[in-house]
C-alpha cells in the first residue's frame, strides 16, 4: 500500500458515530462537498482547506484539535 | 464495516473524463501510427501523406473523449439512481476536483512548454513539415496523457490541498 500523502489524521469517522451515526452523505451535504471528498479526508488521502476543516469542527461542535491531529514524527 | 460506513465511493465524474482521455488518446494514436508508420518506411518522408489522417485522428479523439465522458457520466448517474443514492452528492464537483484538475493542468503545462522547444528547433534546422507536425502531435498527446494520469493518480492515491 502506498504511503498517505498527508501526516494529518482525523477523528471524523468517530465523530460521525458519536453524532447519531451521521452518514458520509449527510456530512458531505452539510459541508457542501461530495461524499468522495469526505471519504478521501477520512482516509487521509486529502487534506481539506482550512475553511472546510473549521466547517467540519463546527458541524460536530468541537474544536479543530478535536478533529484533526498532525503527526509531526511520522517520518522523523 | 459498521452502519455509518457506506458503500465505497463511486468514480468521480472528473476521473471518468480522465479515463476517457487516456483511452481515446491511446487508441487513436496507436491507430494513427498503424496507418502512418508503414507509409513512412516505404519511401521518402516528404512524400508521406499524413495531414488528412492526422486531422481525422485528432477529430475522432476529441469526439471520443466528449462522447466517452458523457456516456460514463450518464451511465454512472443511472446506476446510482437505480441504487437509490444521491447523484449530486456522489457525482458532484467540489474544491477537491478543482485542485486535482489544476494539478493535472500544471503538469501538462510543463510538458507542453518544454517539448514545444523541440518543434522550434526542428523549424530552425529546416526539418520537413512531417517531423514538425509529428513533434507537435506527440507533444499534445504526451501532455494529454500526463494530465489525465496525474488526475487519476490524485483521485486514487490522494492530494494535499
Amino acid at each position: 500500500m502506498s504511503p498517505k500523502p498527508t501526516r494529518v489524521t482525523n477523528r471524523i469517522r468517530a465523530l460521525r458515530a458519536e453524532h447519531g451515526d451521521m452518514t458520509q452523505a449527510e456530512l458531505a451535504n452539510r459541508l457542501g462537498v461530495t461524499r468522495q471528498t469526505v471519504i478521501a479526508i477520512e482516509q487521509g488521502r486529502y487534506s481539506p482547506s482550512l475553511e472546510v476543516a473549521f466547517h467540519i469542527a463546527a458541524v460536530f461542535s468541537v474544536t479543530l484539535d478535536d478533529v484533526f491531529h498532525y503527526e509531526a514524527d511520522a517520518t522523523a | 464495516m459498521s452502519d455509518i460506513d457506506e458503500a465505497p465511493a463511486v468514480m468521480a465524474m472528473e476521473e471518468r473524463g480522465a479515463w476517457a482521455q487516456v483511452i481515446a488518446t491511446s487508441v487513436t494514436t496507436i491507430a494513427y501510427a498503424i496507418v502512418i508508420v508503414p507509409r513512412a518506411l516505404r519511401g521518402p518522408i516528404a512524400d508521406v501523406s499524413w495531414v488528412t489522417p492526422m486531422i481525422v485522428t485528432i477529430t475522432v479523439s476529441i469526439v471520443a473523449v466528449v462522447v466517452g465522458s458523457i456516456v460514463a457520466g450518464v451511465s454512472g448517474a443511472a446506476l446510482l439512481t437505480i441504487r437509490g443514492r444521491d447523484v449530486t452528492s456522489e457525482l458532484g464537483k467540489d474544491h477537491r476536483d478543482l485542485l486535482i484538475a489544476n494539478n493535472g493542468r500544471l503538469r501538462a503545462f510543463w510538458v507542453y512548454s518544454l517539448l514545444s522547444f523541440g518543434a522550434l528547433v526542428l523549424a530552425m534546422i529546416d526539418a520537413d513539415t512531417f517531423w514538425i507536425g509529428h513533434w507537435v502531435y506527440a507533444t499534445a498527446t504526451v501532455g494529454t496523457l500526463i494530465e489525465a494520469a496525474t488526475k487519476i493518480r490524485s483521485y486514487r492515491r490522494g492530494l494535499i490541498a
